[in-house]
């Protein structure tokens, strides 16, 4: 009786049933098609006009032609990429690799040499003359000097720091690499042609997130934070920057240059950002041809843009967690690259404006857990008034190595002054482990 | 149109509680006696403040009036009290002192006759108690970002209107300023609700909201028929802190006085203090186009102050070394300054006078250890004391000494490196010393 019925019923529960298999067999494909590549360093061909990219999580390069706004290409070259840096004179870069703690000299088509360098490379820098490189490594407190030449990089000298270095910056061409600590507020300056200290010093603050030179203001100038373990953890000391605030931080050059001279002897400090408008985690800078300095709020998502009278600023948008920017060669634009959201925004720095983005994924990128708790934990947007993010206090999950007072109630009860995080070792703080 | 004498703070609260005070319990007594003997920096003994107590309490009893208690009752008390060991045994004797007092004498009452017992070194010091300030709003003003359109109001009343509310100020760093919203300006509508008429809570919740948010508001002048429409969106609105020698604009302050030095006047040192130092600094910077040059920096107006902002305030002014000291029941804290300092390259001058008290005297005394900064006055106070509110029960706090501030080497000793009339005194620093002006009504409340 009514065969057609059931019939119908075996076919429509089988029609689920394949519809099911086809939509997980497409959700495994879209999730491994959409992984978040982290774009975290930028180096630009001026020949070309192509932007190469390095990506952290994917370790991939990719390519993008920056007139076309598209992009060329994307290939694969290390594991955990942490820093992407062109060669001057040529047309081949230089990247570490975090994980598989390597140098790797590429070019366009290829990887030419990949050299084994101490533990956790996250920086690298090279001479003007294309001969030199200097690459920290942030977990075994390492500074290696490499020679380049064709093809070949060599090791040269690798020399012990007193803290875990991450910002890199040569001065008077190559004769004097400036080291900045990665967690706490140390500076070295170290000579290049004997590879020995000139100096060392502490700044007040940490989380130094960015070093660029400007000879001709004769000035180095420094994105950092600085928290204050006197201020209360109070709405009204978060408002007013004083709990933690978010600086540059400008060096005459003619003070990192003399020993046993303080480094900030003819320096300034000055705020990014104000009450209402936090400027959380500053990080990468450039300086454009305008005379424009430009620095990344990574926490904010946006860049700060001080104009060359220092007299006003105005904030840029750009993507989540811009971490590296470069300025496009002979003109005022900036492209900066967006860790949290795979893209890179292309700046008019004059105007403030964006002129493009450039997205890295070919369709949106399904973060994994650990990846959305990690720009949530980067994120200063979060706080009250964009002030500071998880990482401004605990760095990358780590310890700062400053003090606040987390339980703040008065000065008339013994202070809580606690150790923010601890741990100083490669360990991931705070349950970071990564899904892969 | 006349006004009615009430002049409510729109920005403010209503000033310290006016609540009608509750008979005083003796779990309310101990309270304050356990406070003052945790936090006081020389608390009296137990025995002294439960005298002191009962002496208020029979004061006022309704077995013996209202007057002066004779030697001998009070040989008696004394001799009571002092026998007077345990907690319980004195909970005991203010149960039965208290039986007979007058339902009006509440906490405020026998805590202050309790404080009179303090003295440090033989000098009366002041304290008072009150009710915590824990709302959103006063919170708010303690932190110099209350949030609102920035007006004072005042309630008027006329016979064929009623009564309503009108602008007696605007506030000129507020959004109602910017808007355009003028003194004596009738405040007729609030997102298209009358307010005339309204009682007055209900004309602050029309105006009060969050940072951010829009109120359409319609007003007019007393004297004028035309009817103006803004809509305001509510934001933080800052006093001014700091004044400088004199004003510009309503905005904005001249912070240069005549042979080029920089003036300013801090008014309070709070948690925006040292921001808005930075903001005058920067402002200065283009001047003679370095950062460098003489600031006078008059401490004689200052008024309230906190530890936490006094010591920021020192370490943005001091390059290097160690600034002073604070001790309070809990030991002693050493403040040291970094090597950031504000107005680098400039030689700054402490302006005092005997009413400079406390932190401001404690600020200069720390100061004067820069080889940069100079004090130049008459001699300060030498009360080298702080108070802090302390919570006590019920949400109320008791105010009271707490820290005795110290130099670095020492007792707190501020030494004049100048003295009016001196011929070393640089002219500008001179005039800027005898123009001492009143202190202006300012802020919030």
């Amino acid at each position: 009786m009514w065969p057609w019925r059931f019939n119908r019923r075996r076919i429509v529960v089988r029609t689920a049933f394949i519809n099911i298999i086809l939509a997980l067999l497409l959700v495994i494909v879209g999730v491994v098609q959409s992984q978040e590549r982290q774009p975290v360093s930028i180096a630009l061909d001026s020949e070309t006009g192509h932007v190469y990219v390095a990506n952290r999580d994917s370790g991939s390069i990719t390519t993008v032609n920056l007139e076309a706004r598209s992009i060329v290409g994307e290939r694969k070259v290390g594991q955990q990429l942490s820093c992407l840096t062109a060669v001057p004179g040529s047309t081949r870069f230089l990247a570490t690799d975090e994980q598989a703690n390597e140098l790797l000299l590429v070019d366009p088509e290829r990887i030419l040499t990949r050299v084994p360098v101490a533990e956790s490379p996250v920086k690298v820098i090279v001479s003007p003359d294309g001969r030199q490189a200097v690459v920290a490594s942030l977990w075994s407190r390492r500074l290696s000097f490499v020679t380049i030449d064709g093809k070949w990089l060599e090791v040269n000298k690798v020399i012990p720091l007193a803290f875990s270095p991450r910002e890199l910056c040569f001065l008077e061409q190559d004769r004097i690499v400036v080291v900045a600590d990665a967690f706490g507020g140390h500076l070295a300056v170290f000579s290049t042609t004997a590879t020995n200290l000139r100096v060392s010093q502490r700044i007040p603050g940490h989380n130094i997130g960015g070093l660029v030179a400007h000879p001709e203001e004769g000035l180095l100038a420094i994105s950092h934070q600085r928290l204050r373990s006197v201020a209360n953890i109070s709405i009204g000391d978060i408002h007013w920057g004083n709990l933690l605030g978010n600086h540059l931080r400008f060096l005459n050059l003619k003070d990192v240059h003399v020993m046993s001279r303080s480094l900030m002897r003819d320096g300034w400090l000055d705020d990014l950002g104000g009450p209402s408008n936090g400027a959380g985690d500053p990080g990468a800078m450039a300086v454009t041809p305008s005379g424009h300095l430009v620095t990344c709020l990574s926490g904010a998502h946006a860049v700060e843009i001080i104009s060359p009278n220092v007299a006003d600023s105005v904030r840029g948008p750009v993507g989540r967690g811009p971490v590296a920017i470069s300025v496009v060669p002979e003109t005022n634009l900036v492209v900066a690259a967006n860790r949290f959201s795979d893209s890179l925004t292309l700046l008019d720095v004059p105007a403030g404006k964006v002129v493009e983005t450039i997205s890295l994924s070919d369709d949106a990128p399904s973060p994994t857990r650990s990846q959305q708790g990690e720009a949530l934990f980067h994120d200063a947007t979060l706080s009250l008034d964009g002030w500071m993010s998880c990482h401004s206090c605990h760095t990358d999950g780590h310890s700062s190595g400053e003090l606040a007072d987390t339980l703040s109630d008065g000065h008339y009860t013994t202070p809580k002054r606690y150790s923010l995080a601890s741990g100083c070792s490669r360990n991931r703080a705070l349950g970071m482990e990564r899904e892969r | 149109m006349e006004m009615r004498g009430i002049v409510v703070l729109l920005l403010g609260f209503l000033g310290p509680s006016q609540a009608a005070v509750a008979a005083v319990s003796v779990s309310e007594i101990l309270a304050v006696i356990e406070a003052i003997e945790e936090h006081h920096i020389e608390p009296p003994t137990r025995q002294e403040m439960v005298l002191a107590a009962a002496r208020e309490i029979l004061r006022t009893s309704s077995v013996s009036g209202i007057g002066d208690i004779t030697p001998k009752v009070n040989a008696q008390l004394s001799s009571t009290i002092s026998q007077l060991v345990s907690k319980d045994e004195i909970s005991v004797f203010l149960n039965s002192a208290l039986a007979d007092a007058r339902p009006e004498l509440g906490q405020q009452h026998v805590a202050r006759a309790i404080v009179r017992a303090s003295r440090i070194h033989g000098r009366q010091v002041s304290a008072r108690i009150s009710r915590e300030q824990d709302d959103r709003v006063a919170e708010q003003i303690k932190d110099n970002r209350y949030v609102g359109i920035g007006i004072r109001f005042a309630q008027f009343s006329q016979p064929d209107v009623g009564h309503g509310f009108s602008v007696l100020q605007v506030m000129p760093r507020g959004p109602a300023y910017q808007a355009g919203v003028q003194a004596n300006d009738l405040i007729l509508s609030a997102d298209g609700v009358s307010m005339i008429g309204v009682k007055q809570q209900k004309f602050l919740s029309s105006l009060r909201g969050k940072e951010g948010t829009n109120v359409a508001i319609e007003v007019q002048q007393s004297n004028a028929d035309e009817v103006r429409s803004y809509t305001i969106t509510r934001a933080v609105v800052p006093r001014v802190v700091i004044e400088g020698w004199s004003e510009k604009s309503p905005t904005e302050w001249e912070y240069l006085m005549v042979h080029d030095i920089g003036y300013v006047r801090p008014l309070e040192i709070g948690s925006s203090t040292v921001h808005e130092l930075k903001r005058i600094e920067h402002g200065l910077r283009d001047f003679k186009e370095v950062i460098g040059f003489d600031l006078v920096i008059d401490l004689r107006q200052v008024g309230a102050a906190t530890l936490t902002h006094t010591v920021m305030l020192a370490d943005a002014l001091r390059r290097w070394g160690r600034l002073g000291r604070m001790e309070t029941r809990r030991g002693e804290v050493i403040y040291e300054s970094d090597e950031d300092r504000l107005f680098p390259n400039s030689l700054i001058y402490l302006l005092v006078d005997g009413s400079v008290s406390g932190y401001a005297e404690w600020l200069a005394s720390v100061l004067q250890r820069d080889n940069q900064i100079q004090v130049m006055g008459t001699q300060t106070a030498g009360y080298p004391y702080a108070d802090t509110e302390v919570p006590v029960s019920d949400g109320k706090s008791v105010t009271m000494p707490t820290t005795v501030l110290k130099s670095h080497d020492g007792p707190l000793r501020v030494t004049l490196d100048l003295k009016p009339g001196s011929d070393s005194v640089p002219a500008g620093v001179a005039l800027a010393f005898q123009q001492k002006k009143n202190r202006r009504p300012h802020g919030l409340h």
